[in-house]
Parts: C-alpha cells; structure tokens; sequence
C-alpha cells in the first residue's frame, strides 16, 4: 500500500535511478497505479489535512496540474533502462544544453564576498547544501549515499520531506516544502529544454501543484 | 499482493516522534532562522592547506584557510619563488573551478547521436585499455599519442603510463607556447631558458614578453624593484602592453622582426667592436661565422623592416652596451618568439647570442641560471622507471630541433590522417581550442580510434573525443611533490584543500594507475600518490607529513651563487654561435635573417595574440568571475592602431568584420594608440565556441581561428602570428 510519505520517496528515486530491482517493484503495475492515485489526493488536498481543499469532485483530474503529454507519460513510467539512461544524459555535470542537474545550489543565488558582492548562481555547495546538511543532523539522520555527495539534490530534499511526513511533523512539512523547493520552478525551465524529459517534468510539475497549495495562506 | 517500496536510500536512522516533537516544540529550524543561526555561528573546524595554484603553468604556492570544508582565503606563499608572497587575479578566480556548475561529474562516452552519456567508470576503464591494447597490438605503441599541458602529477603519471606501454609520444603544449625558443635558446646556450637579473640589472630589453599581462608575480616584483632602483627597461613590443607602466620606453615593432632587430643590435656592436671580447674569446666557439655575416644587418636595414627608426636601433645598442654587463635581452616566454613566427626559433637563439656579446652570462644584474633541486633516485622497486621506448617521439625527424621533452604535438595529431596514430590522450589541455587551427585540429581528433579527454570542464577537446574522464579539481587532490629552481631552490606540494566534491571525479594519479592495470602494465602502479610523494621527499631528508605542514621547504644550500662558473651543456662545451644541428636542419649555422612567412599587405595587418592579466588562454574563459571582467570592461575587444581607423573610418567600440583565408568574425573592436599600425591584436582568451562553455560562448572571437595549421621548419612551433588579416566596419 503507498501512502503519502511513500509517494515522496517514489518520487526521490525518479531523480536518481534505484536499482533495477527496486525501480521494477516501485513501477510494476499495481504499484505504480496505487501511487498515481496517492498523487492525485496530493494534488488534490496537498500534505496539509488542515489546508483548503479543492472543489468537490468525485474524479479529481490529474491534467488539472499537469499537461496531457505529462499525465500520459506519467501514467506510463520508464522502464530501468530508459530511467537510467535519461539520467546518464541529463543528471550528469559540463554538458550545460544536456544537463540538468536536479541540485538546489545550482539554482540558488550565492552572494559573493568582497568590496562588490554580486548574486550569482550556479555554483555547487551554496547555503542550501549547508542547510541540509545541518538540517539531517538537526533531525537525527545519518546521511548515506547521495546525501553525503549532494545533500541539496532533489532526491535528498524529498526523502526528507517523506521522512517528516512519515513522522507527522505538519508544520515543519509544510515549511520544508515552501522553503526547500521554490527552485524548483528553475529546474523545471531547465527540463523544458530537453526533448524527452517529460516524465520528469510530471514529476516537478506535481510537486510544484502540491506546494502551490501549502504555500496558500490557512 | 503485497509490494515494497522501498524507501529512504539517502537518510537513515531519525530519533522519531520525539525529535519530531522538539522540532516543533522548538520551532522547526526554517531556512531564515537557519541562515541566522549559520551566519552567527563560529566555524566547526577551520584548518590551514598547502598548496599550489593551477590558473597557469606556473604553480605558485599559497596556503588556504577552510572553514567547515570551504575555502575562505588564500594567501601566496613569500617563500614561493614565482609567487614571491602574491597570487594574481587568475589564481583568485580559478579557485572557483571547483564548485562551478560547468564541471564535469561523471565519465562520458559520446553516443552515435554525437551526444554525451555519462557511463560508469568500470566500463570507460575497461573500454579505454581495450582500445589501447588492440592499437598496440596491430600497430605498435608509436601509434599511441598523449598530449598534456604539465603538471606535477600529470608529467610523472602520464610519461610512466605512456612509457610503460612502449611509447615515447609524450608532448606538452609547447608547440603554441614556448617550444621555439626553448628550442633554439638550447642550440646557442645548451639550455633552453635563462633568467634575466632583472632585480639587479642597470638595463633589460624586453621583446614582447609583459610580466603583468602573463606570468609571474614574483617576476614582476622584480620589475617593479628594478625600476625603483633606476634601471632602464625597454619594452619592445607591438602593444603597449601592461608592463609598460614600469617601463622607460616603449619602442613598438612590426611583429616578427625582433630578430632583424636583435641583428642589427649585433651589426653595431660587433662593427665598433663594442662588445665582451675577451668573453666571446674565451667562452663561444663559431663567433667568426656570426661576425662575418652581420655586416648586412644594418640598423638602416632593420629599420625598413621593424619600423623602428635606425638612430633608436643604434641607441639601444649602445645603451645595452653601456650598461654591460648588468644588461640582458630578457628570455622571453611565448609572444614574441615561442611559437609566433617562422624565424621565432633563430629569434631565440640570436637573442642568445647578443647577451653573449654584452658578456652578461652569470653577471649581476645581466643573464643568470637560477640553481634547481629534485628529488634523489628512488630505491624502492615500485617505483622503478619503465624501460625506456625504443623509437624516439614521433616529429623528432621531421623537427629536429624541437625540444624532445616538449614534442611537436600538432604534427602528431595531423599523423592521425596519415594513419600513423591512431589514439590519443589529453590531460589538461585543450589542444584542440588553443594550439593550431581548431577546425583542422578537431577533425583530425575525430579520426582518430581512440581518444581521451581528461579534464574538469569541457572544451572543445574534449567534445572532439569519444570519452571524457573527469579530474577533480587541483583543490582536491594531492599531487607528486613539486621542485622549484630559483634565487632559492624549494620544494612545494599541491595538497588536499577541499575533500572531492563530485564522487564520479578522480585525480589524473588514480586515472592512470587503473589505466595502467587495466591495460596490463599495473607492476607500474603499486602505489599510491601519497606514497610516492613521501618516497621522493625521503631523498632530500623530508617527508610528506613535514611539507604538509610547513608547506616550502627551501634548499638554502643551493642558493644562487653569483660569479659561479657556468658548465655549457653544448656539445662544444661553450656557447655556439654555430650550430651544427641548426646547419643540418637546413639554417644557417649562426643565426641569418629570416622572414616571415607572411607579411601584410597595404590594407591588411598581421594578427598578433598575447596575454591578459586576468586570464590563461583558453582554460580560464569559463571561469565566472574572470569572463565577468571581461565582459564588464570589453576586454575582449581587439586593438587596431587609432590612426589607421581614422583612414578605415572606424570608431572605438564598432563592430568589425576580421577576415582571413581561413576565417571571418565579427566583433566590436578597440581603437587605441596602444598599438603598432600594422598589427591587430587578439587577445588569446575568447571566441570559445562550444556551448557547454557557457559562460564565454560567443565572446569574441579566437585568434586560433583565423591561424591556418602550418609548422615552424626545424622546430616545429605553431607560427600562431603568421596569419594576416583585414579588418572593415559592419555596414560600411
């Protein structure tokens, strides 16, 4: 059974490729189709029971957040093999019209030091890496993989917002989400680049809805 | 049915509801409160690091203070000989390689699309010694070619790897920077560079070289020390180039004529017999031949072709003679004479000649041999040397005088179509942006079976490749121990500043070693870099623990002695005014005029190249905070003279069109008096055209581009300046 927290995590893995066998469970049928029916609840009420909901509707529509080349492409995930490949192309650093590097430093402003400081972006390891890093330790969390090489990557950021969703933490989920994934607006134009990215910006584009809404005031 | 999703790959652990429940019985930590909180907070672990600079060949030493695994300061080195306490805005801005978004994260392989996928480092490994191993069986280890631009670890790693599977193909990018006159300084002084005593001088002539557009700040201390002490310094040079502040003269010269300059110098000093002649007695063999064939070389003569008026020839002859022998022709570097012309070896060893003339050889304030220090042999059998190739490397026929260490690398690509070579390597070059002409350059990269770009951001090598490896940053990685010849011989080390950044990058000594193993010559490899270093400080009574911690260690015992006699490593024994090797090669045996291979036309202008300040050619166009510079000032513009503008009604700051056989580019351009009227300068930085360089795609334009492929005869240099070109206004 996916639940919320699960859906979050399903998504973390569309961002960095699992192991074949795992990526198999999590896109096989029945799976697949329990989560695409979490995300519709997402879409529909976000991660805040208290926050307002949408219009009545007995079949909440997913092409209400997402495009219909994007609702078709995420009711259809890749398999490993495309999964893994699209991530070779695009989620790999230097190749700056092939890449799109799901990592929150490179979207975020930095300020320089110095007699002139500018806001700049594109720079790995800004505040945001900084913050993570602090933020798993504030948490109690033991960074492994991915987190201790990019604790800004997207993948990490989502773990962390399942993880805080799984512990029930409503408010500190619903600040996570407004504060830690803004960028995304950013990433999604650079995916819009790309020719065969739009299962990934399903993907994006369900989050941003589902922040949209915590963004709302109560 | 029941199925796991498996969850939490990158977070483990959590102390649950409890922490959960003091976060918000605390107020989760936000951003804002975070940012706060950080921004007041001390550091958890600040630490001091060694280490080398790597914005230029130069390699100054500066010790970095990180905070919490960042880079906060970094200081040059006084001890440093090239840096002598100061690090340049290149080495400032360079530092911001490592975090840049344009680095290289994982290994590619170019697809059929023509695009890259990133690949794991197993199958580039395996696929790489795979190729290597079928070109060495069908066609020998010659066919394998490595092209580097050198440094600590890249010049032991490569060479072992190359040599170990047969090959003497190593080169560096000398041929498009100072291959020529390493080149024909050895022919005349059995060396390849001197040091002019600038510091202590009474005069020094410079011919085209600017310590502050290029290299060294420790250099251009020395520039500013002799000028407070009253020395004359001359600036020969089509521009007046950054340096010039600190100059008495500027004399502007038609590019590629120093060498009928520096022969006419000669002309007046041997006619009046105004030269050392007990020096050249008793230290030069061949002086008759030079002597009998200067009468020609009259300043009258020369001026027609440098466009330097005869009386001011006379003069400086004069003045260099007076001064003697606290006088020099500086040694140059790359503009004038490194790889410019086709006379830019002969250039080199001319020079040689008339500081010989002046009897400066090891004279305070004239031409000195800084002392050097190395490390003793290694005992340990893994460290041992592979046996040395049998052939030597490949164009040592075809360029004879080239400098075996350095090789005349284009020439080996271009055996690429000739089927010779089939796989190359770069390490730290971008011979393809910035040696020759790309164009030709890339296609011959293309043809090639096998080929390997290692470096931390693309460029238009690397996108000529089949697989790009990525290197970590020089921040990242520890490099073999780097000895330093000067006033003061010293050791230094490149040290570990940051902990890697990406985890697919490697450092150029692991790249190699499982190359090595791979490629079944891993009996070469047993070691790691750490060990090497200690092993190689163990030999001068050091260890690597020591270096780390005081990051130089001086040889005080090998300190520059002035009066100490000098060995010439010529085959005579003393200084050549004749070479037998410069005859056999097919020049004359002492240095002759030679022309150009080109000269303009009424209406065109020579393209000239030369350095900025805050940039290293190619491998810093990409560097944010360096191409923001030049963005904000133009610095990308090219000079015309103001004169000459005025006839072709162009204005400061128009677009121009630049053409020549091989290229057309359009620019906005400069119009300064700061230039020679039948040159056109180019600064060597910009025109990058790939777009993975973001940040300078499209900035102006590439001298590179407009230079067709040809080779300096005998030595083998690029020619870089024998390209001429017209320049009209957009829309005129």
């Amino acid at each position: 059974m996916v639940r919320e927290p699960d859906a979050f995590a399903i998504m973390a893995a569309c961002f960095a490729p699992p192991s074949e066998e795992e990526w198999r469970s999590i896109a096989s049928d029945r799976a697949w189709a329990d989560f695409v029916l979490v995300l519709r609840g997402l879409l529909e009420h976000g991660i805040d029971p208290d926050a307002p909901r949408r219009p009545f509707r007995s079949k909440p529509s997913l092409t209400e957040s997402l495009s219909l080349e994007e609702t078709a492409a995420l009711f259809k995930p890749p398999d490993h093999d495309a999964l893994t490949r699209f991530s070779n192309r695009h989620f790999v650093g230097g190749l700056p019209q092939q890449s799109a590097m799901p990592v929150e430093s490179l979207y975020a402003n930095r300020t320089t030091q110095g007699l002139d400081p500018v806001e700049e972006k594109g720079f790995y390891g800004a505040e945001p890496a900084a913050y993570m890093r602090d933020l798993a330790a504030s948490l109690g969390l033991s960074p492994a993989g991915l987190f201790l090489e990019y604790p800004d990557h997207l993948s990490c950021e989502l773990e962390v917002l399942a993880y805080l969703l799984e512990e029930g933490a409503t408010g500190a989920v619903r600040q996570f989400l407004v504060e830690r994934l803004a960028w995304l607006s950013s990433f999604r134009q650079r995916l819009l680049g790309l020719d065969d990215a739009r299962f990934h910006l399903a993907i994006v584009d369900a989050i941003l809805d589902i922040r949209s809404i915590a963004v709302r005031p109560h | 049915m029941s199925h796991d999703i498996t969850r939490r790959r990158f977070i483990q652990g959590g102390t649950g509801v409890a922490a959960a429940a003091t976060l918000l019985g605390g107020g989760f930590l936000g951003f804002d409160a975070w940012r706060q909180a950080y921004a007041d907070a001390p550091a958890k672990e600040v630490k001091q690091v060694h280490s080398l600079c790597n914005s230029c060949s130069s390699k100054c030493g500066f010790t970095a203070t990180v905070e919490d695994g960042k880079v906060m300061t970094m200081i040059g080195d006084p001890e440093h000989p090239y840096c002598d306490g100061t690090l340049c805005a290149r080495g400032y801005g360079y530092a911001s390689i490592a975090y840049s978004e344009d680095r290289l994260t994982n290994p590619l392989k170019r697809t059929e699309t023509g695009a890259f996928e990133a690949i794991s480092w197993d199958d580039a490994i395996k696929e790489i010694s795979e190729k290597i191993t079928q070109i060495i069986d069908e066609d020998g280890p010659q066919a394998l070619v490595l092209i580097q631009d050198p440094r600590p670890s890249g010049s032991y790693y490569t060479k072992r790897f190359m040599n170990a599977l047969g090959s003497a193909n190593v080169y560096t990018h000398g041929v498009s920077c100072n291959m020529s006159k390493v080149s024909g300084m050895t022919q005349a002084i059995g060396v390849g560079d001197f040091v002019s005593d600038v510091a202590n001088a009474k005069m020094v002539m410079f011919l085209g070289r600017s310590y502050a557009d290029g290299i060294r700040p420790g250099s251009l201390h020395d520039l500013q020390a002799a000028r407070k002490k009253g020395a004359r310094i001359v600036m020969v040079d089509p521009r007046y180039n950054a340096s010039c502040l600190y100059a008495d003269e500027w004399v502007p010269i038609k590019p590629g004529t120093d060498l009928a300059l520096v022969l006419a110098m000669a002309n007046v000093l041997v006619g009046r017999g105004t030269y050392n002649q007990e020096y050249v007695a008793n230290n030069t063999v061949g002086f008759e031949d030079w002597a009998a064939r200067l009468p020609e070389y009259t300043p009258e003569w020369a001026a027609e072709i440098t466009g330097i008026p005869a009386e001011t020839i006379t003069r400086l002859a004069e003045e260099m003679w007076e001064a003697a022998p606290a006088s020099s022709i500086e040694q140059g570097w790359r503009a004038a004479f490194g790889c410019s012309h086709k006379n830019s070896g002969e250039t080199a060893r001319a020079l040689c000649l008339f500081n010989t003339l002046l009897g400066c050889w090891g004279a305070e304030g004239g031409a000195i041999f800084y002392p050097s220090a190395s490390a003793g042999k290694l005992t340990d059998p893994r460290f041992a040397a592979p046996p040395a190739p049998k052939e030597k490397i490949l164009g040592s026929a075809e360029y004879p005088l080239a400098a075996a260490s350095m090789g005349v690398s284009t020439f080996a690509l271009q055996q690429i179509a000739e089927g010779k070579v089939k796989g190359v390597i770069f390490y730290q070059s971008n011979c393809v942006g910035g040696y020759s002409n790309p164009k030709q350059l890339d296609e011959w990269v293309r043809q090639a079976e096998l080929s390997v770009a290692i470096d931390v951001q693309m460029t238009e090598t690397c996108k000529a490749c089949q697989y790009v490896l990525p290197d970590t940053s020089y921040l990242e990685r520890l490099e073999v121990p780097e000895f330093v010849g000067g006033r003061v011989p010293v050791v230094a080390l490149r040290d570990r500043v940051l902990d890697k950044i990406h985890p697919e990058t490697k450092p150029v000594d692991e790249i190699f070693a499982e190359l090595g193993r791979a490629c079944g010559v891993g009996q070469y490899f047993d070691f790691t870099v750490d060990e090497l270093a200690d092993a190689q400080l163990a030999t001068v009574g050091l260890s690597l623990e020591q270096l780390q911690e005081e990051g130089i260690v001086a040889f005080p015992e090998k300190a520059y002695k002035p009066g100490k006699e000098i060995t010439w490593k010529t085959p005579s024994g003393k200084i050549q005014f004749t070479s037998e090797a410069c005859a056999k090669a097919g020049f004359t045996p002492s240095p002759t005029w030679i022309e150009p291979l080109v000269m303009p036309e009424e209406g065109q202008f020579r393209l000239v190249g030369g350095k900025q300040t805050i940039h290293t050619h190619t491998q810093t166009a990409n560097i944010k905070p360096l191409i923001s510079i030049s963005k904000k000032y133009g610095l990308e513009r090219p000079w015309i003279n103001a004169d000459v503008a005025a006839t072709l009604g162009i204005e400061d700051g128009d677009e121009v069109e630049i053409s020549s056989d091989a290229f057309t580019g359009r620019t906005k351009i400069k119009v300064t008096e700061r230039i020679e009227p039948t040159s056109l300068y180019l600064p060597s930085h910009y025109g990058r055209m790939i777009p993975e360089q973001q940040l300078s795609y499209g900035v102006g334009l590439s001298q590179m581009d407009f230079v067709p492929f040809h080779l300096e005869p005998g030595y083998g240099g690029t020619m870089a300046q024998e390209t001429v070109v017209t320049v009209k206004k957009v829309g005129a």
